[in-house]
C-alpha cells in the first residue's frame, strides 16, 4: 500500500462501539473485525476521508510512537481489512 | 427469585455481585440458558464490565458469550433498522403513520443504544383502514405473510418476515388492535395512540412511538397478559410474565416519568381498570432493579376498589378468557361471530396449519382441530 492511495468504506460496513470495543460490521456479509482504540481511531480517521498519509501524520500528533511504527500499524490493520473486504484501496496513480 | 435471576438482577442493577459457585458447569450453563430467556444479554455486556467481574470470579466463558451475544445484537439491529428506515419511508408516503410499541419503539426511546434492546420482532399498530394497504406494500417490499387465524373477531394482527439473501430474518408484527382479546383490544384504539405518540428521530424521521405513559401502561399490559399467553424463546413456550427484559422496560420507563406524566399514568390506569396490572408490574421492577417509584403512587395503584376485569382477565384460565371476551362483545350478531371464527377458521389456515395431515378434507381438519384443542386444554387442566 502506498501512502497516497485513497481507501474508501462500503456502504454496508459500518463500525460501532459495542461495549468497550469498537467492531466494524459488514451487514451484507456478516463479517465482523474487533478494534483496539489505536485501530478504532484509524477507522474514524479514514472515515473522515482522509488519504492514509494524513491518517499518519494525524496519529504522529496523537500517539508518542516513530513515523516507521505508525505506518507499520496502518498498514497492517488496512492489509486485514482489505483481506476480509471491509475497505477498497484506490492507488492514487490511477486514472 | 431463583439464584440466576438474583444474579442477573443484581448484575443489570450495577452491584457487580462475585460469581456465586466457581467450577460449577451446570450453574454455568444455566445461567447461559436462563440468560437467553431473559433476553438481557447485551444490555448485561453494556452495563457490567468484564475486567471488574472477572476479579470476582465470573468465567471468562461467560462473559466471552455476552460479548459475542452483543455484537450479534448490533449487527441484527443495523439490518432491521435499514429495514424499518424503508418500511416507515414507504408508508409515509402513502400517508400511513404507524405507531411502533413495545420493544423496538422502547429500544429507540428508552436504550443507550437500540441493540441491548433485543426482540425478534417490530410491533406496530395502524388503523383499521389503512391494514390491508400496509399490507400490500410490506409484501411488495418482500416480506411473507406467516399463516395465522384471521377474521374479523379472533385476530388483529398479522405477521410479516422478510429473510435477507444473508440469512438474517426480520419480522413485524401489523397490528390495527392492540390485542387479540376482545376485552384488552379495547384499551387503546389506534387514535388513541396516534394522538400522543412521541417521535423517533433516532429511528426514522418517520417513526411515531407510543407515549412514555402508554408505553409504560402497554409494558405492565404486556408482561402480565404472558403469564397465561406463550412466549417462545428457540421454540419452546414459556408461560410467565417474569422477563427481565419486559421488568428492565418497566424500569427505564418509570425512570423516566416526569410528575405531570405520574398523574397522567394514575388517571389512565384507573380509567382503564389497569391499576392492578400496573401495581405488579411496578412492584416486580422495584424487587428485580429497585426502581424508584413514589410510594403515592404504589398506594395509589393498590387502593381498595371494585376488583378490575383485566385483572382478573390475566389470571383467568383460557376457558374462561373466552368466555370473558364472548362476554365482552357487545351484540349477538357480533357474539355469533366470534364464535364461529374460533370454531372454523379460514380453509387456508386450516391447510397450511394441517399441511401434513393425511385428509385435507376440512370438516375433518376441523373435528381435529378441535380435538386438539380438547385435549390440550384437559392436559392444562383449562389454562
Amino acid at each position: 500500500m502506498n501512502l497516497t492511495d485513497k481507501v474508501t468504506i462500503p456502504e454496508q460496513v459500518m463500525a460501532r462501539q459495542v461495549g468497550e470495543e469498537t467492531v466494524i460490521l459488514d451487514l451484507a456479509s456478516g463479517t465482523y473485525f474487533g478494534l483496539d482504540p489505536v485501530g478504532a481511531r484509524i477507522w474514524q480517521l479514514l472515515g473522515e476521508g482522509r488519504t492514509l498519509a494524513e491518517v499518519c501524520e494525524s496519529m504522529l500528533a496523537e500517539y508518542e510512537v516513530s513515523r516507521d511504527e505508525i505506518e507499520r500499524d496502518v498498514n497492517e490493520l488496512l492489509a486485514a481489512l482489505v483481506d476480509k473486504s471491509l475497505i477498497k484501496v484506490e492507488s492514487a496513480s490511477m486514472p | 427469585m431463583q439464584d440466576t435471576e438474583a444474579l442477573l438482577c443484581a448484575a443489570l442493577s450495577g452491584f457487580n455481585p462475585a460469581w456465586p459457585v466457581a467450577g460449577d458447569a451446570d450453574f454455568t450453563a444455566d445461567f447461559l440458558e436462563r440468560s437467553v430467556y431473559h433476553g438481557v444479554q447485551p444490555l448485561f455486556h453494556y452495563l457490567v464490565k468484564s475486567d471488574q467481574v472477572i476479579a470476582l470470579g465470573w468465567p471468562q466463558a461467560v462473559l466471552e458469550e455476552f460479548h459475542w451475544q452483543a455484537i450479534a445484537w448490533t449487527m441484527w439491529e443495523l439490518r432491521h433498522q435499514a429495514l424499518l428506515k424503508q418500511v416507515l419511508e414507504l408508508l409515509a408516503g402513502m400517508g400511513i403513520q404507524p405507531v411502533l410499541f413495545k420493544g423496538t419503539a422502547l429500544a429507540y426511546s428508552l436504550y443507550p443504544g437500540p441493540a441491548l434492546r433485543s426482540r425478534c420482532d417490530t410491533d406496530l399498530i395502524v388503523s383499521l383502514e389503512d391494514r390491508v394497504r400496509v399490507a400490500e406494500a410490506l409484501e411488495g417490499l418482500g416480506f411473507m405473510r406467516e399463516a395465522s387465524v384471521s377474521g374479523d373477531f379472533i385476530s388483529y394482527q398479522a405477521s410479516f418476515t422478510l429473510t435477507e439473501a444473508n440469512g438474517s430474518s426480520h419480522s413485524l408484527d401489523l397490528h390495527w388492535r392492540i390485542n387479540n382479546s376482545q376485552l384488552l383490544a379495547r384499551l387503546f384504539s389506534y387514535e388513541e395512540l396516534r394522538s400522543r405518540a412521541q417521535a423517533l428521530p433516532e429511528l426514522s424521521p418517520h417513526a411515531f412511538a407510543a407515549s412514555r405513559v402508554d408505553a409504560l401502561l402497554l409494558a405492565c399490559m404486556h408482561r402480565s397478559g404472558h403469564k397465561r399467553s406463550p412466549y417462545y424463546v428457540d421454540g419452546v413456550a414459556h408461560y410467565s410474565g417474569d422477563r427481565l427484559i419486559w421488568v428492565y422496560d418497566i424500569h427505564l420507563l418509570a425512570r423516566r416519568l416526569t410528575r405531570d406524566e405520574w398523574h397522567e399514568f394514575m388517571s389512565r390506569a384507573t380509567q382503564k381498570s389497569l391499576r392492578a396490572v400496573c401495581l405488579e408490574g411496578l412492584s416486580l421492577a422495584q424487587t428485580c432493579f429497585s426502581t424508584p417509584i413514589a410510594s403515592a403512587v404504589m398506594e395509589g395503584l393498590a387502593r381498595p376498589g371494585q376488583p378490575e376485569p383485566i385483572a382478573q382477565y390475566m389470571e383467568s384460565s383460557a376457558v374462561r378468557r373466552l368466555w370473558l371476551d364472548f362476554c365482552a362483545i357487545d351484540d349477538w350478531k357480533s357474539k355469533l361471530g366470534f364464535l364461529t371464527e374460533y370454531l372454523f377458521p379460514p380453509a387456508s389456515y386450516m391447510h397450511q396449519k394441517y399441511r401434513d395431515a393425511g385428509s385435507t378434507w376440512l370438516p375433518w381438519l376441523y373435528l381435529r382441530r378441535m380435538k386438539d384443542g380438547v385435549i390440550k386444554r384437559l392436559k392444562c387442566g383449562g389454562e
